[in-house]
């Protein structure tokens, strides 16, 4: 199920599908390794739920929502559940 | 003179290192035009004159902040002989992204895997034999906070010349960077490897000593790949490093089959509860200024004491021979208002004090998290908010804070 990062909930573990538009901040984003095909989760989500906490392989990272809202992950959470 | 750079990301102890190796005379200063520190020193090691040099830290080399940027600069301006890499043992695979940038470059280099008694007690191992013959140069475990390794590390930079092997990137991007190495025939003090990267990645300074032809040609290039692989040219070089160094690390590292669940997580759950969160951030600065205050004043008290009720009397019956002028100016101006000054001191050391504590235990990282929200209503990011604070007790702790901020907009603002 593909859907966008910033709406998966704390704890559940998604793959990265793909990064849109998000100006200068993709090039970080690359190189800090939050890659497509990258299985990352979603460790915390600060209040008023915005940035957002997120660990791919030892390192984490937080995003703001407006940049979550522009990357496309597979939820991995959610095809156990069903 | 042998000009030997430390370059690593931030917070891999690359200045502890450089501490450990020249003692306490270091040069600080800064770097021209920009509010970002320069350290270094120049001695005298078995009779060749040295320079050590501080680069300031750096994730790669496609810089995003002022320190990335002086750092790509220097490399690509000025002469370097040795490349001193310095990588935190405990985070390999995101500090070897700028390993691998700078092997493209191909000048001589030493790595320093930083951090290793963390990294042992972690349960990690590597194994640096096959990683030196991987990248053909010398891996030297070291820790900066107990001097371990410093000696070795210096002794490697200064005698051995090993350049680092070249590891191949995805094979369009190999196939352009040779065509484009063929076309140039600039004298450079670094590869045609690296321009070449460079030239495609678009960078400003790169693109300043390329000529219009050399340029049509990088661009054609880059439409080569792109079309090729359906791929960004960043977005596939990006991947294409993360496969050898997760290749690497296959190889070279051993992982303990569980990491250990650590404090900091536990803590974590609860500073940056969702509730909670906020309160327990209110109610630290709460203390810090409570303590700040209460602990200095009686310090402050017994200072203007000490030159107000002490010092200026005294003086004055000594100083009476002198003219009423001189001896008016001496002590209502002159001591009067190093007295003022002087009394403040005890305040800002405890400031910085708590200061200190804060960020090194990394809560100022997390309050950037918990209140970036509301930063971002005021046009500025998370970690402004402590400048911010800081302005509430004093202003000048709070202009010093500002230094930490990454763009030159936010510090103005």
């Amino acid at each position: 199920m593909k859907i966008k990062l910033s709406s998966l909930k704390e704890g559940q573990k998604a793959i990265i599908q793909n990064i849109g538009e998000i100006g200068e901040l993709k090039q970080r984003l690359l190189e800090v390794g939050l890659l497509c095909n990258e299985p990352i989760e979603v460790v915390k989500i600060a209040p008023f739920g915005d940035p957002i906490l997120i660990r791919v392989g030892n390192n984490s990272f937080a995003l703001r929502k407006e940049e979550a809202d522009k990357i496309v992950v597979e939820n991995l959470s959610a095809r156990k559940t069903h | 003179l042998k000009t030997i750079a430390f370059v690593g990301n931030p917070n891999v102890g690359k200045t502890a290192l450089i501490n450990a190796i020249a003692g306490s005379d270091l040069d600080v200063g800064n770097w021209p035009g920009v509010t970002v520190e320069k350290k270094e020193i120049t001695f005298k090691y078995e009779n060749e004159d040295i320079h050590l040099i501080d680069l300031p830290g750096a994730y790669t080399l496609y810089p995003y902040t002022l320190e990335e940027k002086v750092t790509k600069n220097y490399l690509i301006k000025e002469k370097v002989n040795t490349i001193i890499n310095v990588v935190n043992s405990t985070n390999l695979r995101r500090n070897l992204y700028l390993t691998l940038e700078l092997i493209d470059m191909q000048k001589s280099m030493v790595l320093s895997l930083n951090m290793f008694d963390d990294f042992s007690k972690r349960g990690y191992e590597i194994d640096t034999e096959k990683l030196k013959n991987l990248l053909g140069v010398d891996v030297v475990p070291t820790i900066a906070s107990r001097k371990l390794g410093v000696k070795d590390i210096l002794k490697y930079a200064v005698k051995s010349n090993k350049i680092p092997k070249i590891l191949g990137y995805q094979e369009h991007i190999e196939k352009e960077i040779e065509f484009l190495e063929k076309k140039l025939d600039i004298e450079l003090n670094f590869s045609k490897r690296f321009f070449a990267l460079k030239l495609l990645e678009e960078d400003e300074e790169i693109l300043k000593l390329a000529n219009d032809e050399l340029k049509e040609f990088a661009k054609e290039a880059k439409e080569r790949i792109e079309t090729h692989t359906q791929t960004k040219f960043n977005t596939l070089l990006a991947h294409s490093r993360y496969e050898i160094i997760d290749s690497i690390l296959k190889e070279v590292l051993k992982a303990p089959l569980v990491d250990k669940v650590l404090l900091t997580d536990k803590l974590d759950s609860v500073i940056l509860n969702k509730y909670l969160g906020i309160p327990i951030f209110l109610f630290l600065m709460y203390l810090m200024f409570k303590f700040t205050f209460d602990g200095s004043a009686p310090f402050i008290t017994w200072m203007s004491d000490f030159f107000g009720n002490f010092l200026a009397p005294h003086l004055k019956e000594s100083l009476i021979t002198l003219p009423n002028w001189l001896n008016s100016l001496l002590i209502d101006g002159v001591l009067s208002g190093v007295g003022l000054v002087l009394s403040f001191l005890p305040l800002l050391t405890f400031l910085y004090f708590f200061m200190a504590l804060l960020e090194e235990s990394g809560y100022m990282a997390r309050v950037s998290f918990l209140l970036d929200k509301l930063a971002q209503s005021l046009g500025v990011k998370g970690n402004s908010f402590i400048a911010l604070i800081m302005g509430f007790g004093c202003n000048v702790p709070a202009v010093y804070a500002t230094r930490a901020l990454t763009s030159q907009e936010e510090k103005e603002l």
